[in-house]
């Protein structure tokens, strides 16, 4: 099992432009961040492309870690996660790429907060499990398969404004959930 | 927590749908306007990449990526740079690897074939006499052959010969082809692309004749690469799947 703890050491080495440490890395993560991409794109040969193009940003863009202020998974999921969407969806607006992502010149959690990703991560599941579970659903459509509005309207049989009326109030209440 | 300035529950929630992917292009244009002079929102934002990641990492159950992807992801970044596909390079390095391994066998497997093709009153050939050219170019209306060994993983051999007019007879003596999918020859010179000869058939010989600019590139010492490709052949023009076996020519 890789701690949090390792994968800041690796993530430190290979911005270091440290081989092994990316080996190591990609060992550590790529299981996961495979299984993402193929959640959201439910294609072997379109998530590999999409894990390959992964690896080689978070190589290139090692040096945007950081700033992020995230937990080494966060931030290769987030990667991950991203380009699989923007894969998925031939149109429309580009999800936030790597250079994009939000970073520490405001006031966030530190890289030493991500240590407590283990009390975010009981949080986060907790509060999922507090959801209806046919907003966890929607909430998890939406992350893990890409579905927009338009998507849920139809899956939850339900007009297009009602589904964002719903949705936003599932994020207000999980975000309450989150923040107590 | 710390981190989370007091806003409205509608400003998180706006910054869960932009994590999320949900506003079109308009609001997230005006969303991503509002990052530049809002803290508060940005750590919103990253509030909620830090919940969701961390949703997916619990709940989405780990799936082991082949091994090709991470050999992809280091011939992307750490290769020497060429003009090739990137799945064409991680096969590039697999056929350097099998033609260093056949230059060892290939002159075994052309022994063989003078064996078996000479006349019987013909004296065996003897280790005084080099029967074998050293690879060095071909004189012309030589005849090139080479035996393309099954690589790890594979079953397919074949044998190939180069008319001194060019054409290649292509026999497979071990292996078939693959129901639904395409096995292509390519031919491989040094560091360049890998060129494609086209397809073989599903019989066990198949004969090509590559065109003019390709004929020229036929020496001693070049390889042929057999790749399991799409029907139809390779979509991008190099090779795209699993090397299937590889050889390299020897001018007999």
């Amino acid at each position: 099992m890789t701690t949090v703890q390792d994968l800041e050491e690796l993530m430190l080495r290979v911005q270091l432009r440290d081989r092994a440490a990316f080996s190591a890395l990609y060992s550590a993560t790529s299981s996961k961040l495979f299984a993402i991409c193929l959640r959201v794109l439910k294609d072997h040969a379109l998530a590999e492309d999409v894990l390959q193009v992964v690896y080689v940003k978070v190589w290139n863009k090692a040096d945007r870690y950081q700033v992020t202020g995230h937990s080494p998974m966060t931030w290769l999921i987030t990667i991950a996660r991203n380009a699989a969407i923007d894969r998925l969806r031939a149109s429309g607006p580009r999800m936030t790429d790597v250079d994009d992502m939000v970073t520490l010149a405001a006031p966030g959690p530190t890289p030493e907060q991500s240590l407590l990703a283990s009390d975010e991560a009981r949080r986060i599941v907790d509060c999922m499990a507090g959801l209806e579970e046919d907003r966890a659903a929607a909430v998890r459509g939406v992350y893990l398969e890409g579905q927009s509005y338009q998507d849920l309207a139809e899956r939850f049989s339900v007009p297009l404004n009602t589904m964002k009326t719903w949705l936003r109030r599932s994020l207000i209440s999980l975000r309450e959930c989150l923040a107590s | 927590m710390s981190d989370r300035p007091d806003k409205s529950p509608e400003a998180g929630a706006l910054a869960a749908e932009y994590v999320l992917g949900l506003l079109d292009a308009g609001d997230r244009a005006a969303f991503e306007a509002r990052l530049a002079s809002e803290p508060a929102l940005v750590a919103e934002v990253r509030a909620w990449e830090g919940y969701f990641a961390t949703m997916a990492e619990v709940e989405v159950e780990d799936v082991a990526a082949p091994a090709r992807v991470w050999r992809a992801v280091e011939a992307d970044l750490f290769a020497p740079a060429r003009a090739t596909a990137p799945a064409a390079v991680s096969l590039w390095d697999r056929v350097a690897f099998w033609r260093g391994l056949s230059l060892a066998t290939t002159g075994l497997a052309a022994l063989a074939v003078v064996f078996a093709v000479l006349p019987p009153s013909q004296p065996p050939v003897t280790g005084d006499e080099p029967e074998v050219p050293i690879p060095e170019g071909i004189p012309p209306g030589r005849l090139l052959m080479t035996h393309l060994i099954p690589t790890e993983g594979s079953t397919l051999g074949l044998a190939v010969t180069r008319e001194p007019s060019g054409v290649l007879q292509v026999r497979r003596v071990a292996g078939t082809a693959t129901e639904g999918r395409a096995q292509e020859v390519w031919l491989i010179l040094g560091e360049d692309a890998p060129i494609s000869l086209g397809l073989l058939g599903d019989e066990p010989l198949t004969t090509i004749t590559p065109d003019a600019e390709a004929s020229r590139l036929f020496t001693a010492g070049a390889a042929l690469a057999i790749s399991d490709e799409p029907l139809g052949g390779s979509p991008t023009g190099a090779p795209t799947g699993a090397v299937l076996a590889v050889g390299t020519f020897v001018a007999l």
